[in-house]
């Protein structure tokens, strides 16, 4: 199925560009960004590294007024690729290959007008704050978005600590509205559910979410409400004994900026549900940052992060706090930055630990 | 004794006729105040008025076309101007507008407006595109004509 999506899109696209363009003014823009991070942990066994965090490169097409095709391609810790034979004489990839590719943005967009933008294919699922924004480092202060609470992450889409999936591949729907000095805004998706092979659909559910965001402006103060959710049913067994469960989750948020003053938060909130309907677990995370831009070169920021991973489990909850600066080269364009990572376990039995980092991240 | 009150003649007449320079200079100065002028092109189909809103909604990257033509914001690489532009039109802080630019364009498939440094680029640049929309200083449209009509802004 992902191959099918790839390939129709690589298609449109060689077409707006090789077949389109002599036709009619096909207008290409390419963006990008890309970081360096090297981080050392206090934590056992584990030893400062280096990393190619990541390298996208973004290109949009615009047909016409009217449509437009987004793709994006990110470039995680300097994947190699390499093939091994077998002893049977087939390849497969070689053991050392690491790092990871993604086409996480490839889809078509026909805005019909501001109220009403439609786009199909594969997304980042626009949830939250940060989800659409998850590799453009340049765009905030920290070293990465808060991937230890609200945006967690774990090995595969089956694992359940995560509040909803990063990636979408169905049709999505936008639109924005203003009244007076009031902006509203929606986002609403219908997407392949999860997957138990990756890039692959065998889930015969869809899943669905969306946000529904407002943004204005009081006295001197930008405030900018959101609520995300998101509903899916999938199979979190093996192949050849699934077991069927559902999740939902909501998402509430509030973003306020006074000057160069900002302050923001998310609180996530999760139930899986059995098939039978009954509970099989419930989770729970928040995050709180805040920043503040002097001189337009240095921005200090502070956020604070909790995940829940169970309800039900006592002395499980993980907390970290996360202190730095960012020094802006160029603007929210590129910058270096600096920032301690504090990361605390309610489990007296694990030992909490420090990660110190530093990064640049550039866009173009 | 004599040179030097001819010297002396010519220091007082100097300081008066220095000081009436510096006073005609300032009144000048004040007749004629920096104030933000708002260009499009001549033929575009931008009205001769339009809403604060709306060049908001243009730079913010909101509105993107116009009548099926494509909008094309200009930004100044002067700070002056760019700040005075930034805060009184967008009512944004400097560091906030380039903060909001940089998440649009890499969330929100838009590109961001050109930066042009002098006003005879920008005046040049409205000229030559039907969409094309900048500002100057009304100090820097005399004797820079083009194909531009200036649009008053409606609060």
């Amino acid at each position: 199925m992902f191959n099918r999506v790839l390939g129709i899109v690589v298609a449109v696209i060689l077409t707006a560009g090789g077949l389109l363009s002599p036709l009619q003014s096909v207008e290409w823009m390419w963006n990008g960004y890309a970081g360096v991070n090297y981080e050392d942990s206090s934590e056992a066994g584990k030893h400062g590294s280096f990393d190619a965090y990541v390298l996208s490169l973004s290109p949009k097409v615009l047909i016409d007024e009217k449509t437009s095709v987004i793709g994006q391609i990110d470039w995680e810790h300097a994947p190699f690729i390499d093939v091994s034979t077998n002893s049977d004489g087939t390849k497969s990839l070689d053991k050392r290959a690491s790092g990871e590719i993604t086409l996480s943005n490839a889809y078509i967009q026909y805005a019909l007008s501001d109220l009403l933008k439609i786009n199909a294919g594969k997304f980042f699922v626009p949830i939250g704050f940060y989800n659409q924004i998850l590799y453009a480092i340049p765009t905030y202060p920290t070293l990465k978005i808060p991937a230890e609470s609200v945006y967690k992450r774990k090995g595969n889409g089956q694992e359940d600590a995560v509040f909803f999936q990063r990636y979408g591949m169905g049709l999505w729907l936008s639109g924005n509205y203003s009244i007076v000095k009031t902006k509203l805004g929606y986002d609403l998706y219908l997407a392949n559910g999860r997957s138990f092979k990756y890039h692959e659909d065998d889930n015969d559910n869809k899943s669905v979410g969306g946000r529904v965001k407002m943004a204005w402006k009081t006295f001197a103060t930008d405030i900018r409400p959101i609520v995300s959710f998101y509903t899916d049913k999938y199979n979190a067994g093996t192949p050849l004994l699934p077991v069927t469960r559902s999740q939902r989750s909501i998402v509430p948020g509030l973003e306020m900026e006074a000057g160069n003053l900002l302050v923001k938060s998310e609180i996530a909130a999760s139930r899986i549900k059995n098939e039978d309907g009954s509970k099989y677990k419930d989770f729970s995370a928040y995050y709180i940052e805040t920043y503040y831009t002097f001189l337009e070169k240095f921005t200090p920021y502070l956020r604070f992060e909790a995940i829940e991973p169970d309800k039900d489990v006592k002395n499980d909850r993980e907390k970290e706090t996360t202190v730095g600066l960012a020094y802006h080269l160029i603007p929210w364009v590129s910058q270096i930055k600096f920032q301690v990572r504090l990361h605390d376990f309610e489990d007296s039995t694990k030992q909490s630990f420090k990660i110190y980092g530093v990064g640049i991240a550039v866009g173009f | 004794m004599k040179i030097f009150k001819n010297l002396l003649g010519l220091l007082i007449a100097g300081v008066f006729f220095n000081s009436l320079i510096i006073g005609q200079e300032r009144k000048s100065d004040t007749q004629k105040v920096k104030r933000i002028v708002m260009i499009a092109n001549k033929n575009s189909v931008f009205r001769p008025a339009i809403n604060a809103d709306e060049i908001k909604d243009i730079y913010l990257g909101n509105e993107k076309f116009k009548n099926k033509v494509k909008i094309l914001p200009v930004n100044r690489k002067d700070k002056k101007i760019f700040d005075e532009f930034v805060t009184r039109f967008l009512e944004m802080t400097p560091t906030s507008y380039k903060n909001h630019l940089v998440k649009t364009v890499f969330a929100g498939g838009w590109s961001a407006p050109k930066v042009m440094e002098k006003a005879e680029e920008v005046i040049k640049f409205v000229s030559e595109n039907a969409g094309g929309m900048g500002y100057v200083w009304n100090t820097e449209l005399s004797g820079n004509g083009g194909d531009i009509k200036i649009i008053n802004i409606k609060k």
